[in-house]
């Protein structure tokens, strides 16, 4: 990972509920801001950001969360080499609905997707009505990141985003295989190292 | 709190508060009982709009129907508008309902005819001449003649002289006076010679004298002589139209020499009036069809054109916005509108002043039929006021154990909650919590309302600016329900709405560019969904500030030109940029991203003409395109 090889870029989609914070996850990573009354996405919204220790740079689909525009995702996340699935830790419906999320991921996404699921609001731990292991428990079996995060407050932002960095193959200008794909995979599937997730605020 | 029932309109006299508007009170009888006090005035154009009014001027249309009016020289960024429009019939009160002139019915002129005959702002440049008359016994009259070589009514003025009207002019623009007659007068733009309109680039051709012949048989009667040398200026006008066509439609400001004769068309003798419609029509037909057949497309043949002609400062200037003295021109005595065609390509061109949108909006979006008269409004306005209250009440009774056994209503609830508070909030009327508040009994009561809908996102985006021009739960919640009827489609969930659109677009992308769109084909993107935001909510987010948002609306709404206008902005959107898109060879998800971006970066005057110009040029063969796609016409 700190080969110092061109930058290749890479396709991540951000998915869940509407108002768990996808978008305000989106900004404090790229732009290091927060803003309360982060206006609603309709469709997508797109933003870029270089991590360049890690030589990556990540094309970012930031997606509406209501159900009703659900069939317009498989624009977005089509071809994406990472998806990060966000859920409100103080709204339980909003973590069913990132389940459901995953589940239509594992079955229709990009075979060889990173997964990561944030469990948004941490600075909100005395509402929570999702419990960390609860969470931990279920991404663990469906080998997925996990990182309870505050955009607000900005904890485990750049760590989910780091996480997944790390994860991505090296692209090997030997092999394009996979010409639909947001990167090019050198191995069948990232192996699922087992990291310890955090959950500093619980 | 609002009251729940507004003040009927009154007949008798109640002061007037807004100094826009003419005296409600006058002699339209006659013309020497003049009374009204002012003399011509000049007014200091810094800060001002007005250079020159003057009222008790009386359009002669017929040899005894006069119609009192104001003329006026308006400036709006350093352009010269000239405007006549008759007495209103009554006059708004501050609370939005109508006052209605009891003086009014001593009118000679026909009510409907009021309205026919004004003339809404046009640019000093589009004046090609003006002839004085002065006689020693009656009134002094002007007539004036347009570039376009159409005459507007003679104007009597029955309380002073033109002397004013002269010098005021002399002060904007350049007088010629005519080496054939002495009282006529060519207008001469004087300032940019670009800005000069198509119409007035054609008749350049003709000698002054033909002008001012012209001229000297158009005084007080209609002889052959005119008709044909109208005639000659239509056709002219159509055989170049194809090759100027680009400057023709964003310089005129109004698409079709056809409707480039209004008001003036009713001075022709209707055999000529009918023969040019129809040559224009026939001319347009032909334009569009011979378009739509070449391989070429559109966009190709105007590309250069299409991107300069829609930036550059060559665009004749719009008139002002629909004031409140021109908005109750409108109006009859009842207070019906009488000439809503013209009413609707008003507020096409040039949108509606703030302070009377809240009024204006409701008929643009049906929630008070333009047939309506004051009294009826006043009545529909209260019934739907009792309405809207009867709603608010079936959600705002839910106890809290209620909620706790309706999982549905717990659900859309929490929806809106979580968009409302982060709608608009950098809009100064949403700073206010209490504005918020107001924000979400709206939406909570259409999710009442409309049950089987619900709330989606991207409706509070709808409701965010009507709320802030009604300023009133009732009213917004009644436009936003009226608005939602036109876009329903639009949120179900099947997106058949979206779809039928979007469908709509491909096919008219297919006529306008067939260039793009094979090249879109290669990249598997006609399905056009990079337009999905624009048509969902009608380009709200791809304009940072209300007044551009609530401009285009009004330009949407005004249905002037296509019911589906925002269809021909995504086409023109995409035309603006095409070279863009194909040069970098975007793929799906490079236009997408490239579409997402241009937020912010949209110059909503050059959208609005360029998707004008398209809609003209793809004609009724664009209109089958949308039909086809199962858009209503």
């Amino acid at each position: 990972m700190g080969d110092t090889g061109p930058i290749q870029q890479a396709k991540l989609v951000l998915l869940g509920d509407m108002g768990a914070g996808k978008s305000s996850l989106v900004l404090r990573f790229v732009k290091g801001q927060f803003f309360d009354y982060q206006e609603s996405t309709i469709g997508a919204a797109f933003l870029t950001k270089t991590i360049p220790e890690k030589g990556v740079k990540f094309e970012i689909w930031d997606t509406a969360g209501q159900e009703r525009y659900h069939s317009l995702a498989p624009m977005y996340y089509r071809g994406a080499a990472a998806a990060v699935v966000v859920f409100d830790i103080t709204n339980a419906e909003s973590f069913a609905k990132a389940k459901n999320w995953v589940k239509e991921l594992q079955r229709q996404g990009n075979p060889n997707m990173i997964m990561a699921l944030a469990g948004n609001k941490a600075d909100l731990a005395a509402q929570r009505s999702v419990t960390a292991d609860e969470a931990k428990a279920y991404a663990d079996e469906n080998s997925l990141f996990f990182w309870e995060t505050s955009a607000k407050t900005n904890v485990n932002v750049a760590e989910v985003f780091n996480d997944i960095a790390e994860r991505l193959p090296r692209a090997a200008a030997a092999l394009p295989q996979q010409p639909t794909g947001g990167i090019t995979l050198t191995e069948p599937a990232p192996e699922q190292k087992k990291k310890s997730s955090c959950c500093s605020t619980a | 709190m609002v009251p729940a029932i507004r003040a009927a309109p009154t007949s008798h006299p109640i002061p007037q508060e807004t100094s826009t508007s003419p005296p409600d009170a006058f002699d339209g009888s006659d013309c020497d009982d003049a009374h009204l006090s002012d003399g011509d005035s000049m007014m200091d154009s810094s800060e001002k709009e007005a250079v020159y009014v003057r009222d008790g001027v009386a359009a002669v249309v017929a040899r005894k129907d006069r119609i009192m009016g104001r003329l006026s020289l308006i400036k709006q960024n350093h352009v010269i508008f000239l405007a006549w429009l008759p007495n209103s019939a009554g006059s708004m009160l501050p609370d939005g309902t109508f006052h209605v002139s009891s003086l009014m019915s001593q009118l000679t002129a026909p009510a409907t005819d009021r309205t026919l005959y004004a003339v809404h702002p046009i640019p000093l440049s589009e004046v090609k001449a003006i002839r004085k008359h002065a006689p020693s016994f009656g009134t002094q009259h002007v007539v004036l003649v347009l570039s376009n070589g159409l005459t507007l009514p003679p104007l009597y003025f029955t309380s002073g002289g033109v002397k004013g009207l002269f010098s005021a002019l002399r002060e904007h623009t350049d007088l010629i006076k005519s080496a054939e007659d002495p009282n006529t007068y060519l207008v001469n733009s004087g300032g940019d010679p670009m800005q000069q309109s198509l119409s007035g680039l054609l008749l350049d051709g003709l000698p002054p004298s033909a002008s001012a012949a012209f001229l000297a048989k158009t005084g007080d009667q209609d002889g052959p002589g005119v008709v044909s040398q109208v005639w000659e200026g239509v056709s002219r006008m159509t055989a170049l139209a194809k090759q100027a066509f680009l400057e023709s439609s964003v310089a005129l400001g109004q698409p079709l020499p056809e409707n480039v004769a209004s008001p003036g068309a009713e001075w022709l003798s209707s055999e000529a009036a009918r023969e040019a419609a129809a040559a224009s029509a026939a001319d347009s037909d032909r334009l569009s069809s011979g378009e739509a057949d070449t391989s070429v497309g559109v966009f190709e043949l105007l590309d250069k054109d299409l991107l300069e002609s829609a930036t550059s400062a060559r665009n004749a200037p719009r008139p002002p916005p629909l004031n409140q003295e021109e908005w109750l021109s409108f109006l009859n005595t009842e207070g019906r509108i009488v000439n809503e065609k013209a009413l609707r390509q008003r507020v096409f061109y040039s949108g509606v002043a703030p302070d009377i949108r809240k009024e204006v909006w409701k008929f643009l979006l049906g929630l008070y039929p333009a047939s309506s008269t004051a009294a009826e409004r006043a009545e529909i306005l209260k019934q739907k006021r009792l309405h809207y209250g009867r709603i608010k009440a079936q959600w705002s009774s839910i106890t809290p154990e209620q909620a706790a056994k309706f999982g549905k209503w717990r659900e859309r609830r929490s929806r809106v909650e979580k968009d409302v508070r982060r709608t608009d909030r950098a809009q100064a009327y949403y700073r206010k919590k209490s504005n918020v508040r107001q924000l979400q009994n709206v939406l909570l009561s259409y999710a009442m309302y409309n049950f089987d809908l619900g709330y989606v996102q991207g409706m509070s985006d709808l409701a965010a600016p009507l709320l802030c021009i009604m300023r009133d739960e009732a009213e917004a919640f009644w436009c936003f329900a009226c608005l939602m009827e036109k876009l329903e489609a639009n949120f179900h969930t099947d997106c058949r709405g979206i779809q039928a659109q979007l469908l709509g677009l491909s096919s008219l992308m297919s006529i306008l560019d067939p260039q793009l769109t094979s090249f879109l084909k290669t990249k598997e993107a006609t399905n056009y969904y990079f337009c999905y935001r624009w048509l969902l909510i009608l380009f709200k987010r791809e304009f940072s500030s209300y007044e551009e948002v609530m401009r285009l609306w009004e330009a949407l709404w005004s249905g002037h030109v296509s019911p589906h206008f925002h269809i021909y902005m995504c086409a023109g959107v995409l035309g603006l940029h095409r070279r863009q898109i194909m040069d970098d060879n975007l793929d799906f998800d490079g236009i997408l991203r490239y579409c997402i971006q241009l937020s912010g970066h949209l110059d909503m005057q050059q959208v609005l003409r360029c998707a004008e110009k398209l809609c003209i040029l793809a004609g009724p063969a664009g209109q089958e395109c949308l039909t086809a796609a199962g858009l209503k016409p």
